[in-house]
Parts: structure tokens; sequence; C-alpha cells
């Protein structure tokens, strides 16, 4: 076993991370207990963010303390390992639009205290400008067609002066005539007036057509 | 601006002029979710992000209360929320009904319109032409009377509102019905499931039942009188049906909508997107059909014994 990211194990080639909330499993991923800590099993083939750090990801923004807004947090199959990698000292706001993953996702959210719902559409940030704070890191995967949009709303309103965005691509919701690499170009060229782009990992052989982007927000000038 | 721990009044400038607090989380959860309570001005959004830390000090509240409260007053928002929101799938049913509707107005006014103009004699270059709001707008003003102007740009505008709500519809499905979009298409997909009722209800359905869907017509007439049992119902929209032969569909038909069940099981259970495989495997049943049965089969006469049900009215003829 080795500590590939701050909070992440390799376990045999598998990831894995340190269970907030011991004992209790979220979806049907394995605990495995070394060394005195609980860690669960990270499946790359149902988290697009464990398949980008299997192939390669070498900055992860995400670290014990990090507030991250999530944005598409679906039933909360990565967001539980996010929320396990932030630990204690950090946050987690989850925004989801749908009724029936957030059915889950809340379930999810009252059981761990640095998790926080937010049960809007992510199309209008202002709309939950309430509940929030500035966050290290916005992390998007929302499958839409107007997904750099969603994130440049979002990270003007809400990201930290030099903070971080993960963004997961997937080509075919965005154009399903067009090539993939055309339309990954496309959307990365999109993102290139308010970010840096520091990593572009394909998530072949887990996710077909998708890739992961993670960029760092440029400083005003 | 309404925050967990009360309201904060913000000057022009951006300096707080007032804090009022508010008792009970309930009570918070209760404005925020007024519609009036959405935050007034972006300004107020970005003051109140950039100078929390300090806002919330002068509330007398330590930042760890103040997290405290937030989380609370989220849980209790998601709540409420989830308990008036409308499903994902009724809301597909809601958009298409009113893509439905629109389509039978529209026709109605663009009918009226295009009267107006061939009734006034200004255009006869376009008669036998279809006429198109577009083309009354754009180039016959002059021409035209205030009425039918105006009407055109009213009908211009639905046209524009009927493509934005297609295109919605298409996001809605794309997402809650991955699978039963990718095979059917977005929009035979939604037919379906505000056929049956539900996303849910059609993940219930047989294949059987999915197969005749909007026939219902002539599957009760051939259950009580007499009659042929329906091929299809509305899943003959989809081109493999409506493009064969008459004496491939019933086979066509009856593998579709197999795969269909399939596919509707997937979207309301898993949501993993598996319909590539889904379609390659019926993909190649219909090709299998279409190299089985080439040629039109000579029809065989059917002498069929006559029910014992009594018949009430006259008898009608099959509806071809």
């Amino acid at each position: 076993m080795k500590e590939t990211f701050p909070g992440v194990a390799e376990i045999d080639g598998m990831l894995a991370t340190v269970n907030l909330l011991p004992g209790e499993r979220v979806y049907d991923e394995k605990l495995v207990e070394t060394g005195g800590v609980e860690l669960r099993l990270w499946n790359p083939n149902r988290s697009k963010l464990s398949a980008a750090i299997l192939n390669g990801l070498e900055t992860l923004p995400i670290k014990p303390g990090s507030k991250i807004l999530y944005l598409g947090a679906a039933s909360g199959t990565t967001v539980s390992h996010v929320s396990d990698l932030v630990g204690e000292d950090g946050v987690v706001f989850c925004v989801e639009h749908s009724k029936k993953p957030m059915e889950s996702l809340l379930r999810l959210c009252i059981r761990r205290e640095n998790m926080i719902p937010l049960f809007y559409d992510a199309n209008h940030p202002y709309r939950y400008a309430s509940l929030m704070e500035k966050v290290d890191v916005i992390y998007q995967d929302v499958a839409q067609k107007n997904q750099a949009e969603i994130l440049e709303k979002n990270a003007d309103l809400y990201l930290k002066e030099s903070g971080f965005i993960m963004l997961a691509i997937k080509a075919k919701s965005i154009d399903s005539s067009k090539k993939t690499d055309e339309v990954i170009a496309q959307e990365i060229a999109r993102l290139k007036p308010s970010f840096k782009i520091l990593e572009v990992i394909d998530l072949e052989p887990f996710e077909k057509d998708h890739v992961m982007v993670v960029a760092e927000k440029n400083a005003k000038l | 601006m309404l925050t967990p721990a009360g309201e904060f009044k913000f000057n022009s400038t951006g300096g707080l002029i007032e804090f009022k607090s508010i008792d009970s989380d309930e009570e918070v959860v209760k404005l925020l979710m007024t519609p009036s309570a959405a935050p007034t001005t972006s300004e107020d959004v970005r003051f109140f992000l950039s100078h929390q830390h300090m806002l919330v000090e002068k509330t007398g509240l330590t930042w760890e209360d103040y997290s405290e409260m937030r989380r609370r007053v989220a849980l209790g928002l998601c709540q409420a929320y989830l308990a008036r929101a409308p499903g994902d799938d009724e809301l597909i049913i809601e958009a298409l009904g009113t893509l439905k509707d629109l389509q039978k107005a529209l026709n109605i006014l663009a009918l009226r319109l295009a009267q107006n103009y061939t009734e006034s004699g200004v255009a006869p270059a376009y008669e036998g032409e279809e006429i198109s709001p577009e083309t009354i707008v754009d180039t016959g003003v002059s021409h035209t009377t205030n009425v039918s102007e105006g009407l055109a740009r009213q009908i211009k505008a639905l046209i524009e509102y009927r493509g934005g709500l297609e295109e919605e519809l298409e996001i809605m499905m794309m997402r809650t019905a991955p699978n039963l979009s990718g095979l059917a298409g977005p929009l035979l997909g939604a037919r379906l499931i505000a056929a049956a009722g539900g996303l849910g209800k059609l993940a219930v359905s047989p294949g059987s039942r999915i197969q005749v869907l909007g026939a219902e017509r002539a599957m009760f007439r051939h259950l009580k009188e007499r009659g042929d049992p329906p091929k299809h119902g509305i899943i003959f929209q989809h081109p493999t049906i409506s493009k064969s032969p008459w004496w491939q569909r019933g086979k066509i038909a009856r593998s579709l909508a197999a795969k269909l069940a399939i596919a509707a099981r997937i979207d309301t259970f898993s949501k993993e997107d598996r319909s590539e495989a889904l379609r390659a495997d019926f993909m190649r049943r219909y090709e299998a059909v279409k190299k089985s049965h080439p040629s039109e089969p000579r029809r065989m006469k059917v002498v069929r014994a006559p029910k014992t049900v009594k018949k009430k009215g006259r008898r009608r003829g099959r509806k071809r």
C-alpha cells in the first residue's frame, strides 16, 4: 500500500480513501482495514475521479480541509470519496437538480457532517448564494450541453482567486454528431479565457469518450 | 440578503447597514423558500461572499456556530423542496404535453395567418406556396395589415419557444433515461413514458405491453370482438418499423419492444448508459428479420370461427 495523494491510498492497483464514518458503506464498495485505519475502495468504473487518478493525474487540488463546490453530485458515489478526502475540516457543497438522486444524496448528507446538500439547478448559481461560501475547488460532472457556461458562472461567483476546477467532459452529451476529439478541443478552448489548463486526462478504459480537465483560475490582471 | 443567520442589508457601496436575526432554523427555511427571498443584486451576493467571516462575526456568532446553522438550514430546505418537487419523468410528461398543445395552436394560427395574407390580395407571388411567418415579418411588413403583422411576430416567437422546449426535452431525456433515449430516440422515449404514465410504470411493463402502448383501441377490439391484435402502438414511429414493409413490422416491433423494456428498467434502477450494447443487440435482430423475410408472403385466407361474444351495433370493418 502506498499513498498517492494525501488521503488516497493505492492497494494492488485499486484506489481507496480513508472512511470518514468507519463501518459505513455508501454504495457497494469494499471496506479494507490496514494499520487501524478503515479504507473504502474506490471503483474507477463508478467514479470518474478515481479513473482520472489511476490514469496518471498529477495535480489533485482536493486535499484535507479543502472547500469544494461539487456540481452534478448525482446520488453521491464520487461525492462520498471527496467527502472522505477533505475530512472533518473540509466542506463539500453538493448541487444536484434531479429528484431521485437527491433523495439518496440527502441521506448521505445527513450522515456525513462535511456535506451540504443543495437541491438547485447549477445553471442559476445565485439561487444558492445564501448557503454558500468561497471554495478552493469546483468539481463539475453535469453532462449538459452548456457545461462550460455553467462552470464559468459558478467559478465567477464562488471560486477563490487561483482556485482550481476539475471538469469531467462527456463528448457525447455535448455533440453526438461530431468527433470526440473535436468536441473536447472545442470545450477546452471555451475554458481558456478564464482558466489556465493544467491537465487533460483521458478516462479510457473506464469511461468511453470522456476526459477530465484540471485547470487553475486565471489571476485577475 | 437572507442568510442562515439572519438578514443582512447592505448600502450601495457595499457597507453593512442593518442586520436582523431570525430565531429558528424553521423560520429561515420558510423564508428562503419564498420566491422573493432570492438575492436582490449580484453586488450583494459578491459582498456577502467576500466578507463572510467579518459579517458573521458582527452577528455575534462564531464561524463554527454559523456553519452548523447553515448545515441545518440546508438540510431542512432540501427536505422541504424534495417533498414538493415533481419527479423527472413528470417534468418530461409535462414538457411533452406542452409541446403537443403548442403544435396544435401553431397550426391554427399559421392557417389564420396564411388566410389573412392571401385574402389581402397583396401576395400573388406566394400562391400555392407555404407562407411562413418569417416571410411576412421579414419581407412583407409594409404590405400586410397590422393584424397579420402582429400575429406573424407572435407565431415566430412561439416557433422559437418550441425549438427551445424541444431541446430542453431532449436534455431531460438524455439525463433521466439515457438508455431509452439511446434506443428509441428522446422524443419517442418521452412519448412512451407519457403513454405508460411514468418511467417507473414503463419499467414494470412487459415488452408486450410496450409494443402496443398507444394502440389500446385495436388491442381491446382484438380482445373483445374480433380482428387481429395490433402489431405496434407508438413504437411504430421508430424508423426501423415505419420504414419496413408490413410483413416484417410485427417481428421488428416485438424485439424492439423487448429491448425497450430492458432499457426502461436500466434507466429506472441503475442509470448506467448501456444503450449502445442494447442498440447493437436490436440491430442484429433487425438485420436477421430483414434477411429471413425478404419478400412479401402470400396472404393466407384465414377462416375464423365466429366468436361467441354477442356483438352490439353495426359490424364495422377493421380500420387500416
